[in-house]
């Protein structure tokens, strides 16, 4: 053990199918071989629930890396993912200097451009500027629709980038180092060829769509009548 | 004209320079004329998107929780003009605005289409050219919250069938009359009704 204590902090509606926590538990893991006490707390449980609310906030306190995880929603940050970092950022406004503490990101979607995550890793460096945090870096991927509910591991090189730069992040991330520019990089490569990943996603839409006997609505405008 | 706002500013009262923008953006419409509905966004029971994918799949274009998200989706769905009133969080959007936002998809549809090169999801109404317009309230200047700010809003308007979009910041103690004069300088507000 190297002392150092690091905190994953998914934030995903979706619990143990969740890309975001594959992800982040695959770099926890990472983390742990390299010598760091590990702690994963899923966010969207302690949403109104005040107890389970206090132990996230006193856990963030307590880390010296934290790690959050998360999907893109609408270009950003999931909803109560924003609404923990302005508690968190109210709750250390004006405190004094106090152990040092950082701050990494994972940022996934389901577009096949990792470009599409640029805002949210953004939001995440100035949250934290403003809360006092030393920002590491934001890893951020497309095509997360190709790794589905599995482990990293368990999709058959689909994620081989993602699962090599996961592991040198870690290495960075363990030594309080940023995640070089040529990491990120890896992590936002395709997973598989473009075009393939558009075809097989709209494939899926409509295959799904048949489990639920909606082929024929998919399109529906149920509130044309609004307009 | 019709026109959808979604007020994201904070409970009442806590954030006074956020409710004078959200009152400029109102004196703004009235001027013109328009009809807006009016989202006062933190007082509704809008609850967080659970990533379920049924408003696609299960119930094409609805919402399977049952909240008042459900008005707001009724309101955006074949709005021309569409006004978002944010506190700049963090670059961002607030967590009031942002409740609503996640869970504005089923406008949208699951398939792919490209938009100026890019993979986005086409709109699930009729093909028009929304206008959209997002309003920033913060207290100090920020120059670099600034630019994330207005980098995501471009985004957004990608994602919302290559919108025309627009967005102002109003930082410090800017006056009611001030913001207004502001707000009627936008093309947004510019141009004559469709």
């Amino acid at each position: 053990m190297n002392g150092r204590k690091v905190l994953l902090l998914t934030a995903s509606p979706r619990g143990a199918a969740s890309v975001s926590r594959a992800l982040g538990e695959y770099l926890l893991a990472r983390l742990e071989e390299r010598g760091m006490a590990i702690k994963s707390l899923p966010l969207y449980p302690a949403l109104g629930d005040e107890k389970r609310l206090a132990e996230l906030l006193a856990a963030v306190d307590l880390c010296s890396l934290l790690v959050v995880s998360f999907p893109l929603y609408v270009d950003h940050l999931p909803s109560p993912l924003i609404e923990l970092l302005r508690q968190v950022a109210d709750r250390r406004a004006g405190r004094g200097a106090e152990a040092r503490q950082s701050l990494a990101a994972i940022v996934q979607c389901g577009f096949p451009e990792s470009a599409h995550c640029r805002p949210a890793a953004d939001v995440v460096r100035l949250f934290a500027a403003q809360a006092g945090f030393r920002f590491l870096g934001c890893l951020a991927c497309g095509m997360g629709g190709a790794v589905g509910g599995r482990e990293l591991k368990g999709t058959g090189g689909v994620a081989r980038h993602q699962l090599r730069a996961l592991g040198e992040a870690a290495a960075f991330l363990a030594d309080d180092r940023e995640i070089p520019a040529g990491v990120v990089e890896r992590m936002g490569r395709p997973m598989i060829p473009r075009w393939f990943y558009n075809l097989a996603a709209d494939w899926g839409w409509k295959r799904q769509a048949k489990k639920f006997a909606t082929s024929a609505r998919l399109k529906e405008r149920p509130y044309s009548e609004e307009r | 004209m019709h026109a959808v706002f979604l007020k994201g500013s904070p409970p009442a009262g806590r954030d006074p320079l956020s409710n004078r923008a959200a009152a400029a953006v109102m004196a703004a419409t009235k001027a013109r004329g328009w009809e807006v509905r009016s989202f006062a966004l933190a007082g509704m029971d809008i609850g967080p998107c659970r990533g379920c994918f049924s408003c696609w799949l299960k119930t094409p274009g609805r919402c399977v929780i049952a909240d008042d998200q459900e008005a707001v989706l009724a309101a955006a769905a074949g709005c021309a003009r569409f006004i978002w009133l944010t506190p700049v969080t963090f670059g961002g959007y607030s967590p009031e605005l942002k409740k609503s936002l996640d869970r504005i998809i089923p406008i949208l549809l699951p398939f792919f289409t490209k938009v100026r090169g890019e993979t986005h999801h086409p709109l699930r109404y009729p093909p028009f050219r929304r206008r959209l317009l997002v309003v920033g309230t913060r207290r100090e200047d920020d120059v670099e919250g600034e630019k994330a700010f207005l980098r995501l809003v471009g985004r957004n308007a990608l994602n919302m069938g290559d919108a025309e979009a627009s967005a102002v910041v109003f930082s410090g103690d800017v006056s009611l009359a001030d913001m207004e004069r502001r707000l009627g300088e936008e093309p947004f507000f510019a141009e004559a009704a469709r």
